[in-house]
């Protein structure tokens, strides 16, 4: 007899065994629990009791060896994405797949099914004709079989889904987060691949000279997001970075090593600049450092940059003031959307709930800078953007970035950038070219 | 119709057949029923535009595939799901299930043998299916390994199949290499005379292509069954090539 840790988890809290229960009532689509062997622990589909569609084919036939193996390839691959998996089942219906983990171990699967997607009247005579095998005497079985089963929208599988890892979550020990990083991890390389494709459909050559050209653009992108504190654009831009730096070294894990390391000086000079505290910086940074020297392979290389890219922009905002943080945010995400207009204190500090002199405080004394200076600077940023355009005269983008005349926006622009706006223009021509 | 999406919004009859409607408007059409998922439509008009004589191709490389392609687009962009990109490939499977027998008549002779698969950990696939249906299309006969292929099965399917070429897919930076060792292993059986290699996916990248020492690089699905004819020094006006 197996030893069944996993049925008395179910059978002892009744606060999960509600859950699982009200599943198959959410969905429509009956639940399992099977051991990793592929045995039925635990059923629930009294919803519909009817509603046996494997137990009616097997019983007429059907061969039901192949069931356990489709359960454990979903298994598998729901353990590699770090997801619940949608796929279909032995007999070609649909099914949703949850690993149950016990220790790093997997011990069980939480499986919904049988479901469709389609109606079964929808269904290709070739499609029909898989399904029974091509032997013409289960026809009848099957079509009886599949008028009980519940048909859900793929939206509806899509909730099913998320519901059923939540709940496969609830039955593992420890919890599936370690599974959570695993989908963080494959999401970020899907995201590096994807830039790497738009880098190909963009038809840049892959020339040393042109790559490093691109990624020192990207690099001072970079560097004015971090100093503004725009944590989701920071993020985005290291995407490119990462593509860049992977196009280059891929093969050579050294070299890769090293850009990234040259990557995470930039990230963290950036962030000492927009105003983290030094003392935690430098703590910080040793740790990553620390880190970083027992990375053994690329993934985990990339992983590890855009987790110090996020530290370091919590960092920056580490206050002992956490509701300050909250309207901060909200203060920078309005000038963000509205610099072109023209701004006020006043205006801004209505649209956060305070007064402009609380507002005008706390900016100076979260970030070191008053509101008007913060103002200029996501002001010349944009500008910076749209002057690699040569199609813009210096005086429409002036106006186009909320300020009212051209000597003024270009007396703000020497100030922060040591450089005239048409100077950089002509820098940033001479490097796209 | 309505879908079990529940996206699809049903069209009144005279909005599906708009009088002396063109051959790009019917493929486009095609193509958004694959997108759509939308499959009575997608098997009405894929035998309509068969039987009025339409070039097979032209209903599959610039209908149904490019519908596809779009699904996969919209799956990256994380507007798809799994639901719905199965919904659009059965879609796409029963559009191709009308054109095969067709197909099939006019091209009997075999361009070449390809063994197909992508590599080891790596499970995605959508691209690679795509070129293995524009392959068999143009004539060439496919050995599918599927997904998560280690490099010691590649070269003992491309031995036992006595294939020309072998055509490899990832989708990850971290599934790269394993192209690279599956090409090492391919020189190291002293095959690599005789057998072409040929390799794509999303982050692979010409010089990457070149650095591991394969013998093609394809840029998209699509540009495959040219980049298959080239490698085999088929000329281009005996096997006909609807690439874009």
């Amino acid at each position: 007899m197996l030893r069944e840790p996993l049925l008395n988890k179910v059978k002892e809290s009744p606060e999960i065994t509600d859950q699982l229960e009200s599943f198959p009532q959410i969905t429509n689509i009956p639940l399992r629990l099977i051991d990793s062997k592929g045995k039925t622990l635990w059923k629930c589909n009294f919803f519909r009791p009817k509603s046996n569609f494997c137990n009616l084919l097997q019983s007429n036939g059907f061969p039901t060896k192949s069931c356990q193996r489709a359960h454990k390839e979903a298994a598998r691959e729901s353990l590699r994405w770090g997801e619940a998996i949608i796929s279909k089942c032995c007999y070609s219906i649909m099914q949703i797949t949850a690993p149950v983990i016990e220790g790093g171990k997997l011990v069980g699967n939480l499986v919904a099914s049988p479901f469709l997607l389609i109606n079964p009247s929808e269904l290709q005579p070739e499609e029909i004709v898989s399904l029974y095998g091509g032997k013409i005497e289960r026809r009848g079985t099957l079509e009886k079989a599949l008028s009980s089963v519940s048909i859900v929208k793929d939206e509806e599988a899509r909730q099913a889904a998320h519901h059923l890892f939540r709940l496969a979550d609830r039955l593992s020990d420890p919890d599936l987060s370690s599974l959570l990083k695993v989908r963080e991890a494959q999401a970020l390389q899907g995201k590096i691949a994807d830039q790497i494709c738009d880098l190909k459909n963009l038809g840049r050559d892959f020339t040393p000279n042109s790559l490093s050209k691109l990624f020192y653009e990207r690099e001072r992108e970079i560097v004015a997001k971090i100093r503004l504190g725009d944590k989701n654009g920071g993020k985005e831009i290291l995407y490119q970075l990462l593509a860049i730096i992977l196009v280059q070294y891929l093969e050579n894990f050294e070299l890769l090593k090293i850009s990234i390391l040259e990557l995470f000086i930039i990230l963290s000079r950036a962030a000492v600049e927009a105003r983290a505290k030094i003392e935690e910086m430098l703590g910080m940074r040793y740790g990553f450092v620390t880190e970083l020297a027992g990375i053994k392979d690329q993934e985990n290389l990339c992983f590890w940059v855009v987790k110090v890219l996020e530290k370091l922009m919590d960092g920056i905002y580490q206050t002992r003031h956490t509701q300050n943080y909250q309207r901060l945010k909200k203060t920078y995400d309005f000038i963000e959307t509205h610099c072109s207009d023209p701004l006020t204190v006043e205006q801004i500090a209505r649209e956060v709930c305070l007064s402009p002199s609380r507002l005008s405080h706390i900016i100076k004394g979260e970030m070191g800078i008053t509101l008007g200076d913060h103002i200029s600077k996501v002001r010349i940023e944009k500008a910076k953007t749209l002057l690699k355009d040569k199609e813009l005269s210096i005086s429409q983008i002036a106006l186009e970035v909320g300020f009212s005349d051209q000597s003024y926006f270009t007396k703000v622009f020497k100030k922060i950038e040591k450089c005239t706006p048409k100077a950089f223009q002509q820098n940033a021509s001479e490097l796209t070219v | 119709m309505i879908h079990p999406g529940g996206k699809t919004i049903p069209l009144k009859p005279d909005q599906l057949e708009p009088r002396g409607q063109t051959v790009e408007m019917m493929l486009e059409r095609l193509s958004q029923a694959v997108v759509l998922r939308d499959c009575k439509t997608v098997s009405r008009l894929t035998e309509k535009m068969v039987k009025e004589g339409l070039d097979l191709f032209e209903i599959l490389n610039h209908g149904l595939i490019p519908g596809m392609l779009e699904a996969s687009e919209r799956f990256r962009k994380g507007e798809f799901f799994i639901p719905e990109l199965l919904m659009s490939s059965r879609a796409l499977k029963i559009g191709i299930g009308i054109l095969r027998p067709f197909i099939q008549e006019i091209r009997k002779d075999v361009l070449g043998k390809v063994v197909i698969g992508t590599v080891k950990f790596d499970l995605h696939d959508i691209g690679k299916n795509l070129v293995i249906i524009l392959l068999e299309g143009n004539g060439f006969e496919i050995i599918d390994l599927g997904v998560d292929v280690p490099p010691e099965k590649f070269i003992k399917e491309v031995e036992k199949n006595g294939a020309q070429i072998l055509a490899m897919s990832s989708l990850l930076t971290s599934t790269m290499s394993w192209m690279k060792f599956t090409i090492e292993l391919l020189q190291a059986s002293g095959m690599h005379q005789r057998v072409k290699t040929m390799v794509g996916g999303a982050p692979v990248t010409p010089i990457f292509a070149k650095n591991i020492g394969a013998d093609a690089y394809c840029r998209e699905a699509t540009s495959a069954p040219s980049v298959a004819k080239k490698l085999l020094e088929i000329e281009a006006n005996a096997a006909r090539t609807f690439v874009k």
